[in-house]
């Protein structure tokens, strides 16, 4: 059972602020790093592994420090995003090189053991350059963990890899969050995240945004807000009707047109919009939401 | 360490690493072949061509070859995320490019020598020995340098041709700076027929000056490897 601890970190490089004074602690179990590119997860994520120092704050791992700490590297276990450039090594030959980089007794049966917890037992003495994406991912994931480490980070695991490799990997990670271990893995995709993540942390635009258990995220995420664009034959007539509903709580007039609606009830907003339009003799021409991007949806869990 | 092998050899850039060699050998064919027998070969061909330009330029695609793409493309996390001590990373990739410019480069310089004129063993050996601590100079020279900078080529290049095959020649405060004036000094310790190319530095320091380069080259590259910081999406 291992802890890490994030206290107060940021980083910056010159004038941009990558990751902003973030806090959280990560236990055993399976924990999504959610938040759109540009975030500042692999920033994060590299400082989590003792890849990069924080520009101010602490990261500690069961209370030591990480920054120029080698001996992390036993309990810690990372999967890069970048892609693994010794393609022309086995599969079975990297992890082999990564468990006698750790030092490991039986080199080769960890090797094996990991090979096998991946599934790749069968490719394993192929050359990587001939690996799909996805058995490069499991490659990746075999060399980190070999050394059996109770904390296992990983960057962007999902990325690029097809949907059925996608659910076997996600049951390995799930698998390794009930053997106790604490499982970090960024991702920039909802669906990724709610699907094996009991616990979410949301990163937005370098700051921690949310944090909590998918259910609370999650409507954090659907009962916010939302904008839609309106269309009608005369849009000042139906912006003051509309004003006097509470499921509205504002109205812009757009210039090219229009009126955008925030609407914070759908349900309720869906049967009076109609009702209230017959009532002025407005026709309603085009109603769209204008704002059902990820990034919204960040941008709003940033501004609660 | 059988990682870093690879890394050199079982890739095409193989290639270019051998190129120098096979030009010094095939050079020292050439001028045997179609010069009279007076005239002195050794000194342009094996010296200044071989030991001045060859032997540097092994060296540094060398140690550039065993650590550049990996700091370039970041897969040197996959060897850092271990508790391998970084000195001891340093050590090994040192190590796999020392041993390869000795014979890829050392060896040629020697070889060339026997090629030009078969009766000098001695100056062969002397040369050799000379060449050899000189690699192995460069070596942790070039190493600290492509943790150092990101434009190590460059860098590298202009050490070779600026510091050592113009200046260091005829300026002797800095022919002390110049690691191929060290091993051209201690080639011309062992056997006075090696004869001297321009300014020359004096024994003792040569003997000390190569080891010392060769360490502080590794102890700097395990310095940067254990400072280093994988960059993030922002660039």
């Amino acid at each position: 059972m291992s802890v890490l601890e994030i206290e107060k970190v940021s980083r910056w490089y010159g004038n941009v602020v990558a990751v902003n004074d973030v806090s959280m602690s990560i236990g055993p179990g399976v924990t999504g790093l959610l938040g759109p590119n540009g975030a500042g997860k692999t920033t994060l994520l590299a400082m989590m592994s003792g890849f990069m120092a924080p520009s101010s704050g602490s990261l500690s791992l069961d209370g030591k420090p990480v920054w120029h700490n080698t001996s992390t590297y036993k309990t810690l276990g990372l999967v890069p995003e970048r892609e693994i450039s010794f393609g022309y090594l086995t599969g079975r030959q990297f992890v082999l090189a990564k468990a006698e980089l750790h030092g490991l007794k039986d080199a080769g049966a960890a090797a094996d053991r990991a090979l096998a917890f991946v599934e790749l037992t069968d490719a394993a003495n192929r050359n990587i350059s001939t690996y799909s994406k996805g058995m490069r991912q499991r490659a990746k994931l075999a060399a980190g963990l070999v050394h059996d480490p109770s904390v296992l980070l990983l960057d962007e695991p999902f990325n690029g890899v097809d949907p059925r490799q996608r659910l076997h990997l996600m049951g390995l990670l799930t698998r390794m969050g009930s053997q106790g271990r604490t499982v970090l893995f960024s991702s920039h995709i909802l669906e990724e995240v709610e699907e094996i993540a009991r616990q979410v942390e949301v990163m937005v635009a370098g700051r921690h945004a949310a944090s909590g258990d998918f259910g609370a995220i999650r409507r954090l995420m659907t009962e916010r807000p939302t904008q839609y664009l309106i269309r009608s034959s005369a849009d000042r007539t139906l912006a003051s009707a509309l004003l006097a509903l509470t499921s509205v709580q504002g109205i812009n007039l757009e210039p090219r047109g229009g009126i955008s609606v925030q609407v914070v009830d759908f349900g309720a907003f869906a049967t009076q919009l109609p009702r209230l339009a017959k009532e002025h003799n407005v026709s309603l021409h085009e109603f769209a939401p204008s704002d059902e991007s990820l990034e919204s949806v960040f941008n709003y869990l940033v501004s609660t | 360490m059988r990682l870093s092998a690879r890394a050199v050899f079982g890739q095409k850039r193989v290639i270019l690493v051998l190129l120098p060699p096979v030009l010094l050998l095939v050079f020292s064919i050439f001028a045997t072949v179609v010069s009279p027998f007076s005239e002195p070969l050794i000194e342009p061909a094996s010296l200044i061509f071989g030991m001045g330009i060859i032997l540097p330029l092994v060296a540094l695609l060398l140690s550039m070859g065993v650590l550049g793409p990996e700091i370039e493309d970041g897969s040197i996390v996959y060897l850092l995320a271990t508790p391998t001590s970084r000195y001891k990373i340093a050590l090994s990739k040192y190590a796999v490019a020392a041993v390869a410019s000795v014979v890829l480069g050392a060896v040629p310089v020697a070889l060339s020598v026997l090629i030009l004129d078969f009766e000098s063993w001695g100056v062969a050996g002397a040369l050799f020995v000379g060449a050899t601590l000189a690699s192995l100079a460069y070596c942790g020279l070039f190493l600290a340098l492509t943790s150092l900078v990101k434009f190590s080529t460059i860098a590298g290049l202009v050490y070779i041709l600026i510091l050592e095959t113009l200046f260091a020649s005829w300026l002797t405060g800095l022919a002390y700076l110049s690691v191929g004036k060290m091993g051209g000094a201690i080639a011309q310790s062992l056997s006075e027929d090696v004869p001297a190319v321009g300014a020359t530095i004096n024994t003792p320091y040569a003997w000390i000056g190569v080891f010392v380069v060769a360490a502080l080259g590794v102890l700097i590259t395990g310095q940067r490897l254990s400072s280093f910081q994988l960059k993030g999406d922002v660039e």
